[in-house]
């Protein structure tokens, strides 16, 4: 009797045990996830406050500060350079190349912060524009080969592809001296796959998986961010021929 | 020395269906609990209070009566399986309202169904097969246990796709079902086998209702921490 009352209790115990566990790992499992989220709820909210602002700025710059200069060089055209001496003229012609220099450059800050390229031209468009005004006086050979038959519905994913293109690209230009650069996108059941090569000096993924964590990690955090945003991954390759970004994107889109 | 500390700590035990139902009632006397989101906890403590409180005098009962005495006592008085039979019901029923109010998912009809189906289960099981009032049912708590505890896992998946997961830990539903889950899961077996263990192993039955008290004193801070939350709102 005795031994059986022991067995029922070892039974009984395993089974609250069991229960418990069950119960346990249910919580846990929640816990996790619902932590998961909270993380991807303030990457999306850093992600978004950011284009804000640089849609702020970028108004600003072309509406405010790019006025007052065009303002500036009208102005300035205006002034008679018959009557001007040698030493006025080259100061005129000097002030007036500034002038055209800082116009420009204001348009390009202001064009790299908000895309309006890309906002009504599409995403292969804006990355095919950006490429070509990045590398035109370089000694780079930089092409595209991007799938036109993407198109989605949702711009804010788009805002974030072309980011990611135009941190990685940028960094590419800065650190990797390469001579050959290729972007190519292809589509295929819902999901996106870019591809960015060059055969400079890259970076593998380890070394991204370490640098995206360093105070001066080369705009890193923010790719990872923005791929984490897109339900995506990034991988960093190299092979005989170049170094090669993989982005896979699921996304929603319409085929042309 | 052991074995005087083993008895008093069993006679704490005996009693903590009572006195873990005072934790969270004296935090509602001393603090500003949000009585009208909580109304339907509230009521199951003040319940389940009393009807333990009965348990509790039943149980200890004998001690003033001569055997012949008590044997002509009646029935209500000499058995507290109907308090415990009510207190599983009236626990359905309050929570149930409870999830129905707090939780808008897609699941409010069903959870309807479930507490109807529970009800008749109840009626037909004493009518027909149990007696209420002299034998604890096995099988309507070891059902409220099943019950409860799908209400609290449907509620741990809803939780993650819901907005307010932001403040999960802050919210004072999260706190109730987890110790309404951890009180169930630790009871569900102990429910299941109890009316067995009663009858041919009285002494194992008793040693494990520890841990369903154990259980049951867990249910009861987490009952007070959430409405520590709920002073916090």
């Amino acid at each position: 009797m005795n031994q059986n009352a022991n067995d029922i209790k070892s039974l009984i115990i395993i089974g609250i045990v069991v229960m418990l566990s069950l119960v346990v790992s249910v919580l846990l499992a929640v816990l996790y996830n619902l932590r998961e989220q909270q993380q991807n709820q303030l990457i999306e909210a850093a992600v978004r406050s950011e284009e804000i602002e640089r849609h702020r700025i970028a108004e600003t710059l072309h509406d405010e500060v790019g006025a007052i200069l065009s303002s500036a060089k009208l102005h300035l055209l205006g002034i008679k350079t018959e009557t001007l001496d040698e030493k006025d003229k080259g100061l005129y012609e000097k002030g007036r190349g500034l002038l055209n220099e800082v116009i420009q450059q204001v348009r390009g800050i202001s064009h790299n912060l908000h895309s309006n390229i890309l906002k009504e031209f599409g995403l292969n468009e804006a990355i095919r524009h950006f490429l070509l005004k990045m590398t035109q006086d370089t000694s780079i050979n930089a092409a595209t080969a991007l799938d036109d038959s993407y198109y989605t519905e949702n711009p804010d994913n788009d805002i974030s592809i072309y980011r990611v293109v135009q941190e990685l690209v940028n960094n590419i230009l800065k650190y990797a001296d390469a001579t050959e650069l290729i972007v190519s996108s292809t589509l295929k059941d819902s999901e996106l796959d870019l591809v960015v090569f060059h055969n400079g000096q890259g970076l593998t993924q380890e070394q991204f998986e370490e640098l995206r964590y360093q105070k001066d990690g080369l705009g890193l955090k923010n790719i990872q961010n923005r791929v984490i945003l897109l339900k995506g991954n990034i991988q960093f390759t190299n092979g005989s021929e170049g170094y090669r970004i993989n982005i896979h994107i699921p996304v929603n889109t319409i085929s042309v | 020395m052991w074995n005087k500390i083993l008895q008093v700590l069993q006679v704490i035990l005996n009693i903590s269906e009572v006195w873990a139902i005072l934790i969270p009632l004296l935090y509602l006397s001393v603090s500003k609990v949000n009585r009208a989101a909580l109304k339907e906890i509230i009521l199951y403590l003040w319940i389940a209070l009393l009807l333990n409180l009965i348990i509790v005098i039943l149980v200890h009962l004998p001690n003033f009566y001569t055997p012949e005495r008590w044997r002509s006592l009646p029935l209500l008085l000499r058995a507290n399986a109907i308090e415990y039979n009510l207190h599983s019901i009236i626990r359905v029923i309050l929570f149930t309202f409870y999830f129905l109010r707090n939780s808008k998912d897609a699941l409010q009809t069903v959870k309807k169904l479930i507490l109807v189906s529970f009800l008749s289960f109840a009626a037909i099981n004493f009518i027909f097969f149990e007696s209420p009032i002299t034998l604890f049912s096995s099988r309507l708590f070891a059902v409220e246990s099943v019950v409860m505890l799908f209400f609290c896992i449907y509620y741990y998946l809803n939780a993650i796709s819901e907005e307010k997961h932001k403040k999960v830990f802050q919210q004072p539903m999260f706190w109730i079902v987890a110790g309404l889950s951890i009180y169930e899961a630790v009871s569900f077996c102990i429910f299941l086998t109890f009316t067995y263990l009663i009858k041919y192993y009285t002494s194992l039955a008793q040693h494990m209702w520890n841990f369903h008290n154990l259980g049951f004193i867990i249910f009861c801070l987490f009952i007070t921490k959430a409405f520590y939350e709920s002073k916090r709102q």
